[in-house]
């Protein structure tokens, strides 16, 4: 069975990205997978060969044959996301594609069209293979084009016998983060000792939970506030969810990503740490 | 009595899919004319409730039971609802071995979820 | 005049950005659009005015007038309606409340109820000062509506500062939607540029009028400022990383009731933004 591995943090910047590319030099039957669409930063690091892109379609949605148009306004009052105008203009980041606006016309003036909603990009790294994605911005659905990337990633490791996938997730709680996590072996959440942190750690744990996951914590730059970082250890002993690591706040990790440069590559302290070969171990078991 | 088992391929001698709702196919046999066919499944690239399609797709084929890796909640709702039972499979085996199992009645019922589903 | 505050990277300081900016005004009202992650409130001390409760609409089917036509489970995108032997199941969460079951039903056997998604609480911070913000029940899948709930609620305020959601999603779009001005809060890091670049394409699409503060500004390197300058955006702010200032805000506390250095940061934001009518 695949070993699926996921990265998240409710709140954004807590160094999810960071930690997801330092953990990768340690696996050698790897597909990567970078869930985060929105911000897909992890290829900044890895510096993988695009080996193919294409443009994933995410859903259809309409478009209006202004000849056969009667302005009758039907499509207006019938769409219930404010996504056609009274004067019958589509706005596309509001649509979610229903058809109703199509069922609706009189005048069969509007057609369903397929959509590009991201594209897809498959990499060549030097760690593996690598399924990453990037939404148009403004674009809806990103749920979908997370599933896709998983798809595809679970496809190559099929395909050639990789018995690991890491997956960089999305912060926040919504559809994106749901598909990101449903089904996997392992979930680590990056969280980071800040009172915002700490309130968005809350809700990814309820999610997790509800998903009936596998999860532990890491707190990074726990340095930056103990008091904060206990009070979030507190927490977790509470909800039952290990600790696993404290990573300490070093402006050479911050270094490190500027010069292009994946943080446990370099000679950080920390990543030469027992605590750090413990976690890289549980992660592969 | 038709039976049918998600499968990666469109034959009895395929492996068994990890993979209910977005299966690559559905391997269906009938116990009355001992016959194996196939179809895709094409709920599997639902954007979103493949599990509920997927059973709309074999209840209307007349299924009465389905061999299964694991079901979502919403699976085995529907599941319910159109009177179809479901079994577990374990992993690596292939169609004609899971069918076996469940002729020896060594596979367990789902009742209750046993992973949760995805939007 | 309305004003978004946005980042497409999570993490940069927008939340800091936009309680301290709002704090900083003597007549301002802030609604905090990051309604899977709201975390202004954390800072922003207030009594509790009014909740009320975001609603979608889920279809019921009349099991006496339903003949199991199956049209309603042909026609939704979704798979969020299926019809069953002796019922038809509905999942609500699956469901995008468009209406579509309820048109294509022959025997008009649909109708709808409501579900609570979220909810919106008003806080009053001072007399000239009002604070909103959304949250999204945890497991639900869009938070657009919370979002568009807030917007019009505050439609006609004199000063709105938004406090946006991260990254370049349609949330984002919903919550940038009419704004005059956008504030990018960005970070000198490979990351951060990359982000804010998609910030840009989003915001020159939509053309709206936008600056950017650099926060961290003093950490990674100056390809940030190379670009903001190749690309003639405006820089309004500078705000270095000081421990100092993490260990403040890691206790929930405001920057600018601690630090003059970060004081002086939002005047001069607030300033070229705003003119001075808005100055403490």
């Amino acid at each position: 069975m695949i070993n699926e591995i996921v990265i998240i943090s409710g709140k954004g910047g807590t160094g999810k990205t960071s930690l997801t590319a330092s953990i990768i030099p340690y696996f050698n039957d790897l597909v990567i997978a970078d869930c985060d669409v929105d911000a897909p930063d992890l290829n900044i690091l890895i510096q993988g060969d695009t080996v193919e892109e294409k443009d994933f379609i995410g859903f259809q949605r309409p478009i209006i044959n202004y000849d056969k148009c009667n302005y009758c306004g039907l499509c207006h009052t019938s769409c219930n996301f404010n996504a056609i105008s009274e004067d019958i203009i589509i706005n596309e980041s509001a649509c979610e594609g229903c058809k109703v606006c199509e069922y609706v016309c009189p005048t069969n003036a509007i057609t369903m069209h397929d959509t590009v909603i991201g594209k897809i990009f498959h990499r060549k790294t030097v760690f593996g293979p690598m399924i990453d994605a990037r939404l148009i911005p403004g674009e809806e659905s990103s749920g979908k084009l997370v599933a896709e990337v998983r798809k595809l990633a679970r496809e190559v490791a099929y395909k050639e016998n990789r018995n690991t996938i890491i997956i960089d997730g999305s912060p926040g709680i919504a559809c994106n983060v749901i598909s990101a996590i449903t089904g996997v072996s392992k979930a680590i959440i990056v969280t980071e000792p800040t009172i915002s942190g700490l309130h968005d750690l809350k809700k990814v744990v309820h999610l997790i939970k509800m998903f009936s996951v596998e999860a532990k914590v890491i707190i990074n730059k726990y340095d930056l506030s103990l008091s904060k970082a206990k009070e979030i250890k507190k927490y977790l002993d509470l909800m039952g969810i290990e600790t696993i690591l404290e990573i300490p706040f070093d402006i050479e990790i911050v270094n490190s990503i500027s010069n292009l440069q994946i943080p446990s590559t370099t000679n950080i302290p920390f990543f030469t740490s027992k605590k750090w070969f413990e976690f890289i171990e549980y992660l592969r078991k | 009595m038709k039976i049918a088992i998600s499968s990666l391929e469109n034959n009895e001698n395929s492996k068994v899919s990890d993979r209910f709702a977005r299966t690559e196919y559905f391997v269906i046999y009938d116990h009355e004319a001992l016959s194996f066919t196939s179809i895709e499944n094409t709920a599997k690239s639902a954007g979103s409730g493949a599990g509920g399609k997927a059973v709309k797709i074999l209840g209307d084929l007349g299924i009465d039971i389905v061999l299964v890796p694991e079901l979502g909640p919403k699976a085995l709702e529907a599941l319910e609802a159109f009177e179809i039972k479901s079994y577990q499979y374990p992993r690596e085996k292939t169609v004609r071995e899971v069918l076996y199992l469940y002729f020896e009645k060594k596979l367990p019922e789902l009742l209750i979820s046993t992973s949760k589903g995805r939007h | 005049m309305k004003i978004a505050i946005l980042s497409g990277k999570g993490g940069t300081g927008k939340t800091t950005l936009s309680v301290n900016l709002f704090s900083y005004l003597n007549k301002a009202t802030l609604i905090d659009t990051d309604v899977e992650e709201p975390n202004s409130h954390l800072f922003l001390k207030g009594e509790t005015i009014k909740e009320e409760g975001v609603f979608k609409k889920y279809p019921l089917v009349n099991d006496d007038l339903c003949n199991y036509c199956g049209k309603c489970s042909d026609f939704c995108n979704f798979n969020a309606i299926i019809p069953a032997k002796k019922k038809v199941l509905v999942f609500q969460d699956l469901c995008h409340d468009c209406g579509g079951c309820a048109l294509v039903c022959p025997t008009d056997a649909i109708s709808y109820i409501d579900k609570e998604i979220g909810k919106i609480i008003y806080k009053q911070i001072d007399k000239n000062k009002l604070f909103l913000y959304g949250n999204l029940t945890v497991g639900e899948i869009s938070g657009v509506k919370i979002i568009e709930t807030l917007k019009k609620s505050t439609q006609n305020e004199e000063l709105l500062l938004i406090d946006s959601p991260p990254g370049t999603s349609c949330s984002t779009v919903a919550a940038i939607d009419g704004a005059d001005y956008c504030i990018i809060c960005a970070e000198p890091t490979p990351f951060g540029l990359s982000d804010m670049k998609m910030v840009v394409e989003l915001l020159r699409a939509d053309n709206q009028n936008f600056g950017v503060v650099v926060n961290k500004s003093n950490l990674g390197n100056d390809d940030i400022f190379k670009y903001l300058e190749n690309e003639k955006i405006e820089l309004l702010e500078r705000i270095k990383f000081d421990r100092e200032f993490a260990s403040i805000l890691a206790d929930g506390k405001l920057l600018i009731n601690h630090s003059e250095y970060f004081k002086n940061k939002m005047a001069n934001i607030a300033r070229k933004v705003l003119g001075d009518k808005y100055d403490q």
